[in-house]
């Protein structure tokens, strides 16, 4: 009986057990004080998982982009748009934008005939340069894209109804005008447009062009941006509309089996003949690759990704300061629990994990609250607008783990106190 | 409980000291204490307030250190342990009483039995079991289900004694366990531990009323930090009747022990 068996002690799992009993009861005893104490962890795992969820819709959205427009074709500029999107105006890309010498379409007949390139064909982004289409009375405010030919090929939409335009209809510059569904529908009231007419032009001036498809484009972020998309041949833009020719970009496609740095180079080097620089001049125009895109779409995120871990991190201290609060609160209220606990036995490491586990209970609660309204928000902007959002299962995992750490990082000091504690005195403590 | 131990004793302390350090004074809380305590005793530590008796009482329990001296429970000397092996020897070797029950408000009778169990690491099923049993011992087997304010003062400090009980302590330890109960509750108390003694536990109490310390075998009566007796004789008209109306009646005996000390006549130490 001298020696009995030391060790036994207190199973893990009774731990963990009787620690959430103890903080759900906390919980319910002190609705509002445990409450706004677990609000700051609420709010930042919120944050993490709206953030998240957005971040890897648009992602999602981005790579099937990039998957349809096929990964050698590139893109390229007058000046290095790279720069411009992510700077501000006054920086190299902008005063670029202005400075260098506009691309000239025909250029691209230069550019095909390299070995190293299948096909390159101009368009202008027009949209946002208030273009709009008008069919009798009805004006319409449209997305006008002028392309190639070969658009379809690269876009890799769909032809709901109709044809697109052919090389030869580009060349003759025929006015020849493809629209989305959601144009076709508010110029002509549910009737069929092919065939029919449309002026597009800017302020009720404007060319008449025949309609002679419906396109839809492919499911992806930036089809859901914008509607009443309208299609037009670029030969036939540049001569009857005024297009900006600084908004001209070449889109090229490599011939298959050349290597993208092969194919660029190719490129660089007959348009450095064409712009007549002298060698060691620095190119006036710049290329845009699939790879490119992706690196900026990746700065952008990670920008987007530090502000929400800022965020998040705020709220987890707000609700980590709280924690050590209510905690500290719990551990006095409890010290005659304590000593008790103690005199029956609980070690220090006993009493310190109930503390710790009823602490990150509090905050798991919290968490788990924020996942909740989160998904809510997530499901509803899935739902009810046209931006993707997925809630990745790294962000759920990410969000409750901080949950549970903020609980025991923070309640590390409470739980110490009450482990520190001399059973005598704890026991005396009134 | 076997007795594999080279002696009967069960509690052996030599010169226990306790200080403590109040501004530029020390207090002798106990100035060296030498107790011997056999296995299957019954035993009463009275004393006047500031006697010391509970700082012993702490002492014996483990729950407080002493400054010097030797304390050896159960052929183990305690004073060189660590937190981890007090908390063990709190949890297997002793079973605390208290005079304020201390149940845990919001638990169960049950779950309050249980609590020595789960620091023992015994599994949830076993605790049920253990529980259920040691509140069959002191007649609680129908409440068990019932928070101890759902429950009377008598009742709420058996379900202190099942829980001291339910880890089959070595030593019953009670600090004034009717201090807060009427005197019919008291007797109903300490005919719950004449019982526990009958069957050999081991039972030591603190108590400054003559009439419970009456129920022990024996009393160590403590004055100013040290043993000024080791077994007492209570005078016997103050026993019959056990009442603590006697004090009217018998006025030329001071009952209460924090007036004058010695409180009893007994043998030096």
């Amino acid at each position: 009986m001298s020696k009995r068996r030391i060790g036994g002690g207190m199973g893990f799992f009774t731990t963990i057990t009787e620690g959430i009993a103890v903080a759900f009861d906390s919980l319910r005893s002190n609705k509002v004080r445990s409450g706004l104490t677990i609000l700051g962890v609420t709010i930042g795992v919120f944050v993490v998982m709206v953030m998240a969820a957005m971040i890897t819709g648009i992602n999602k959205s981005f790579s099937e982009v990039m998957a349809s427009n096929g990964i050698t074709t590139f893109y390229m500029a007058h000046f290095d748009f790279t720069s411009m999107n992510i700077s501000g105006p006054g920086d190299e890309g902008e005063d670029d934008f202005m400075k260098n010498e506009p691309l000239d379409p025909r250029w691209t007949r230069d550019i095909m005939r390299l070995p190293e390139i299948e096909s390159a064909s101009a368009f202008a982004d027009l949209s946002g340069n208030g273009y709009e289409a008008s069919v009798g009375g009805d004006r319409l405010e449209i997305s006008l894209y002028a392309v190639g030919a070969d658009y379809l090929e690269i876009d890799a939409g769909d032809i709901i109804s109709g044809r697109w335009f052919t090389a030869s209809e580009g060349d003759r510059r025929s006015a020849v005008a493809i629209v989305d569904s959601a144009a076709a529908y508010d110029l002509f009231h549910g009737r069929d447009p092919i065939g029919r007419d449309v002026r597009i032009g800017r302020r009720g001036s404007g060319e008449s062009f025949k309609i002679i498809g419906v396109y839809r484009k492919p499911d992806n972020l930036f089809a859901g941006m914008q509607s009443h998309w309208v299609w037009v041949p670029f030969s036939t833009a540049d001569k009857v509309l005024p297009v900006w020719d600084r908004m001209i970009s070449f889109i090229i496609r490599p011939e298959p089996d050349v290597p993208l740095d092969r194919a660029m180079d190719a490129v660089s080097a007959r348009m450095r003949r064409i712009r007549g620089l002298a060698p060691g001049e620095a190119n006036d125009f710049a290329f845009m690759t699939q790879d490119q895109m992706m690196d900026l779409w990746g700065k952008l995120t990670g920008v987007l990704f530090i502000v929400m871990v800022g965020l998040s991190s705020v709220g987890l201290l707000v609700g980590g300061v709280g924690v050590i609060g209510i905690m500290m609160i719990s551990v006095t209220e409890r010290t005659r629990e304590i000593g008790l606990r103690k005199s029956m036995g609980a070690r220090r490491r006993d009493i310190m994990w109930q503390f710790l586990v009823e602490a990150s209970t509090l905050t798991l609660v919290g968490g788990s609250t924020g996942l909740i309204v989160g998904g809510l928000l997530v499901w509803g902007v899935n739902a009810w607008t046209p931006l993707p959002a997925t809630v990745p299962a790294w962000a759920i995992i990410a969000a409750l783990g901080a949950s549970i750490l903020t609980g025991i990082g923070f309640g590390l000091y409470p739980a110490s106190r009450a482990a520190g504690l001399e059973p005598v005195d704890a026991l005396r403590h009134e | 409980m076997n007795a594999d131990s080279p002696t009967d004793a069960i509690i052996v302390t030599h010169n226990l000291t306790k200080d403590y350090v109040m501004g530029a004074e020390t207090v002798h809380a106990l100035a060296g204490v030498d107790v011997e305590i056999k296995r299957n005793e019954y035993v009463a530590i009275m004393g006047p307030s500031g006697s010391g008796k509970s700082t012993f009482m702490n002492m014996i329990g483990c729950l407080d250190s002493p400054s010097g001296g030797e304390y050896v429970l159960n052929g183990q000397p305690v004073q060189d342990l660590d937190d981890d092996e007090l908390a063990r020897i709190r949890n297997r070797e002793i079973g605390f009483v208290f005079q304020t029950f201390n149940l845990l408000p919001r638990a169960t009778a049950l779950h309050n039995v249980e609590l020595p169990l789960i620091y023992a690491g015994v599994s949830s099923k076993e605790r049920h079991r253990k529980a259920a049993e040691a509140l069959g011992i002191v007649q609680l087997g129908d409440r068990m289900d019932h928070k101890p304010n759902e429950l009377s003062g008598g009742q709420r400090q058996r379900v202190a004694i099942a829980r001291a009980l339910v880890n089959d302590p070595s030593i019953l330890l009670a600090d004034e366990p009717t201090g807060n109960l009427d005197s019919n509750t008291s007797d109903e108390i300490m005919e719950v531990f004449e019982n526990l003694h009958k069957q050999g536990q081991t039972i030591i109490m603190v108590t400054h009323e003559f009439d419970i310390a009456a129920h022990a075998q024996r009393i160590i009566t403590l004055v100013d930090g040290k043993v000024s007796s080791h077994d007492a004789e209570i005078p016997h008209h103050i026993l019959v009747p056990a009442s603590r109306t006697v004090e009217a009646t018998t006025p030329a005996v001071p009952l209460d022990p924090t007036i004058s000390s010695p409180i009893l006549p007994g043998e030096a130490v």
